[in-house]
């Protein structure tokens, strides 16, 4: 087994050396040792994309600080919208392997109190109730107090940030990741369940005098700094799911029995289908009308969010995944090995995911319409019936295939879906 | 990492077996007898919250007549009544429940970013009353028990006769009358399911799973989040009820639902797999449980500032995690498999 791993100096644990490239066609017997090894090289594949886009974001990040304005500000923002297709994509790996689980709450923590970062607007700002974290603002406070202690933050660096995430044991205490990120690119968006999303200057990155927001310097510092860590993280996991190295997740993960590896393929797509995406993501903001419960919510972003996590699910499934460069990553697939034994489930699957990605897909062309687009914070207003019956659709769609998804671990002969390490009790 | 946001909201996604019985030990016919107490139990569970939230809005309405202090005390000790008979049958999360989320327009939990408080905040800064329409198409998180609590305990509403001011008295009759057709609604839905219920044999592992899922949340959520045994520092915040100060009183009456209303299904079915001596033993640890929440005191909050209280609450801790332990090798004895549930995200 891997050692545990210390969640806060991700990046200081960077395995060296070069990664192979992923063979892209495995033409292998379908058995569950081949449908899980190909699993691997999905992960791999999709952590290596989600890598190499936020390095596109940090790039861009540099350009912005280098010389900010509207245009640099809105070329960053489009990285990190392209970082998010992968990224999300990648969420069906997180329930079932540790690893990924244990490690994303340092990308992609949320819903967040983002007053602990930057300045807010406080007549719309609800942040957790109780939480000392909630109004700290790093940007602009060298040293801030939390839960009767004062924490030196007078530099901040990649390190800094890592320590400070989740501090006092907040989960809403969100120092670091994507969202953060986000949050330091939109800003705030006040538009309530109204059209438009977070409208930061990119006059807030400006040194001297047309600095606004104040403490431009330490924003700049922060930002550079969140992203950096952003890559070192995917570096880290890319690096955990390599072939042909040592002391990898992905090398104790195949040498478990494949079954377990089915399992984990199984329960990941489950959860993430109907906790995660149908429950938390989408039940809970339509059925509160709480905008504070949206995912992606300074960019406005969520029907993308949501609609890349659906791929995810349906990718470990097919055992397919489309690059960012459009190459396709194929190969021994679940849906393969469920059709030895029971080819009318396999279709049956095959055709609910699809249905469940035309939903999302129906939430995405909404909030992308061209007249009148309905993003997801305009979905989920009270009375809004098109927004709520594009979102339940979206939600049943879901319920319906996690349903098989079941079965079809009942057919595999994998009785246990829970992992043993979950912590849940039961 | 987010928070166990559907978990603890007790979500359901239309998912009847959430436990698959792959190698039942007790036989399918040996379980109708267990759904048939559990329907009975559980729809008697309906009809009193159905009859104390009719009550409610009953004294609610004397009260916005009169605002004389002994209307208002009646009141509250309603709302309680009221909000008690709630969590006797909160535990049941298929069925009629599962119908518009009525689990959460009857109570928004957790409530993280005080939206109850935004909301109802909304409607008293509002031009007009709402009507009991307004409060059925508005958020989950207006509709319920927890909206009511704002109004009757927070201290924005303080003052003397700040709630028998027109408008939050009309919002609290608004909340209450259509809580009562919610409540009345369900115990009528349920016993209209009763046929499919019991002859549905996947409701039995449903049933069990309801009950369980309950004990973990008592655990997890409900008592280690607020009192600091979870990871992270102490905040009463995070325990229901905070506002009145009854969280452990809500507690109380879960544990007292699942005492008289799941327990005796639960008792059939492992005395008929020959498992008595486990049925007496999580019956004995469930009583002790009661028990030690029924001699403390009303609120959590409280009891983290005094170290005598505060210890009866690790007390009561403890004998829930008991439970749990023990519910684990229930669902062993009884041959079942866990597969997923909503509670699987994060």
């Amino acid at each position: 087994m891997l050692a545990p791993l210390t969640r806060k100096p991700l990046y200081l644990a960077i395995a060296l050396g070069s990664l192979l490239p992923v063979s892209a066609l495995a033409n292998t017997a379908v058995t569950p040792e081949s449908v899980v090894s190909h699993y691997a090289d999905i992960a791999h594949a999709t952590f290596e994309d989600a890598r190499t886009s936020a390095q596109t974001l940090n790039t861009r990040i540099d350009a912005l600080l280098e010389a900010p304005s509207a245009e640099t500000l809105a070329a960053a923002r489009q990285a990190w919208l392209q970082a998010r297709v992968p990224y999300q994509q990648s969420e069906v790996f997180r329930f079932g392997n540790s690893v990924v689980d244990n490690w994303e709450g340092q990308l992609n923590a949320w819903p967040l109190d983002e007053g602990m970062i930057d300045y807010v607007a406080s007549s719309d700002y609800q942040h957790e109730l109780g939480n000392a974290g909630a109004t700290a603002n790093i940007v602009a406070n060298t040293a801030i107090e939390i839960g009767g202690e004062t924490l030196d933050v007078s530099n901040i660096t990649p390190n800094l940030l890592a320590d400070l995430n989740e501090i006092g044991g907040s989960e809403a205490n969100v120092a670091t990741g994507y969202h953060a990120i986000e949050f330091l690119l939109w800003g705030q968006d006040l538009n309530g369940f109204d059209a438009g999303n977070g409208e930061r200057p990119a006059t807030d990155y400006m040194a001297g005098e047309e600095c606004t927001g104040g403490s431009c310097e330490r924003r700049r510092d922060y930002l550079d700094a969140v992203s950096d860590l952003l890559v070192y993280d995917l570096e880290w996991m890319v690096a955990q799911w390599a072939p042909a190295q040592e002391g990898t997740y992905r090398q104790a993960f195949l040498a478990e029995p494949a079954q377990e590896g089915l399992r984990r393929m199984l329960f990941g797509m489950g959860s993430l289908s109907l906790g995660e995406l149908a429950g938390e993501r989408m039940k809970v903001a339509l059925e509160a009308n709480s905008y504070e419960d949206e995912h992606d919510c300074f960019s406005d972003n969520t029907h993308n969010s949501h609609f890349y996590n659906g791929m995810g699910v349906q990718n470990v499934y097919l055992g397919e995944y489309k690059r960012l460069d459009g190459s396709v990553v194929e190969g021994p697939s679940l849906s393969d090995l469920l059709a030895e034994t029971d080819p009318e489930l396999d279709a049956t699957l095959r055709n609910q995911l699809n249905a469940s990605m035309a939903e999302l897909n129906d939430i995405k062309l909404a909030a992308e319409a061209e007249s009148s687009p309905m993003a997801f914070d305009m979905m989920i207003a009270p009375s809004n019936e098109t927004g709520a019956s594009l979102i339940n659709d979206a939600i049943m769609a879901l319920v319906i295939q996690t349903n098989s998804i079941e079965q079809a671990a009942d057919t595999l002969g994998l009785t246990q879906l829970q992992p043993d390490d979950a912590g849940h009790a039961f | 990492m987010n928070y166990a946001f559907v978990s603890q909201h007790l979500g359901r996604f239309g998912l009847a077996a959430i436990l698959l019985a792959t190698a039942p030990l007790v036989a399918a016919s040996e379980q109708a007898p267990a759904r048939d107490r559990w329907h009975e139990a559980i729809g008697e569970g309906y009809s009193q919250l159905a009859t104390e939230t009719q009550a409610l809005a009953t004294h609610a309405s004397n009260y916005c007549e009169t605002s004389s202090s002994e209307s208002r005390a009646t009141l509250e000790a309603s709302w309680l009544d009221a909000y008690q008979s709630w969590q006797r049958v909160r535990f049941v999360n298929f069925g009629p429940i599962e119908q518009q989320s009525r689990a959460w327009q009857i109570q928004f939990w957790p409530d993280r970013k005080n939206l109850v408080g935004r909301k109802v905040e909304n409607w008293l800064k509002a031009d007009t009353s709402p009507s009991i329409e307004a409060i059925a198409n508005d958020s989950v998180a207006i509709q319920g028990f927890p909206a009511m609590e704002y109004l009757l305990f927070d201290e924005r509403l303080s003052e003397p006769g700040a709630l028998a001011e027109p408008k939050a008295c009309d919002l609290l009759l608004a909340i209450s009358t259509h809580l009562a057709a919610t409540t009345q609604a369900l115990q009528h839905d349920w016993q209209t399911f009763g046929e499919h219920y019991r002859d549905t044999q996947s409701y039995t592992a449903a049933t069990l799973e309801a009950g369980f899922q309950t004990l973990d949340t008592l655990e997890t959520k409900r008592l280690a989040q607020p009192i600091g045994l979870a990871g992270s520092a102490a905040n009463a915040y995070l325990a229901e009820a905070w506002r009145s100060e009854r969280s452990i009183k809500l507690i109380a009456a879960s544990l007292v639902g699942l005492d008289d209303i799941f327990l005796p299904g639960l008792r059939t079915l492992l005395n008929d797999a020959g498992q008595q001596r486990l049925a007496d033993t999580f019956a004995e640890a469930l009583d002790d449980a009661r028990r030690q929440a029924n001699q403390m005191g009303a609120g959590l909050a409280p009891a983290l500032e005094d170290p005598d209280a505060f210890a009866d609450l690790q007390r009561l801790y403890i004998n829930v995690g008991q439970l749990n332990r023990l519910s684990r090798e229930v669902v062993t004895a009884l041959g079942l498999t866990r597969g997923f549930n909503s509670s699987d995200g994060d």
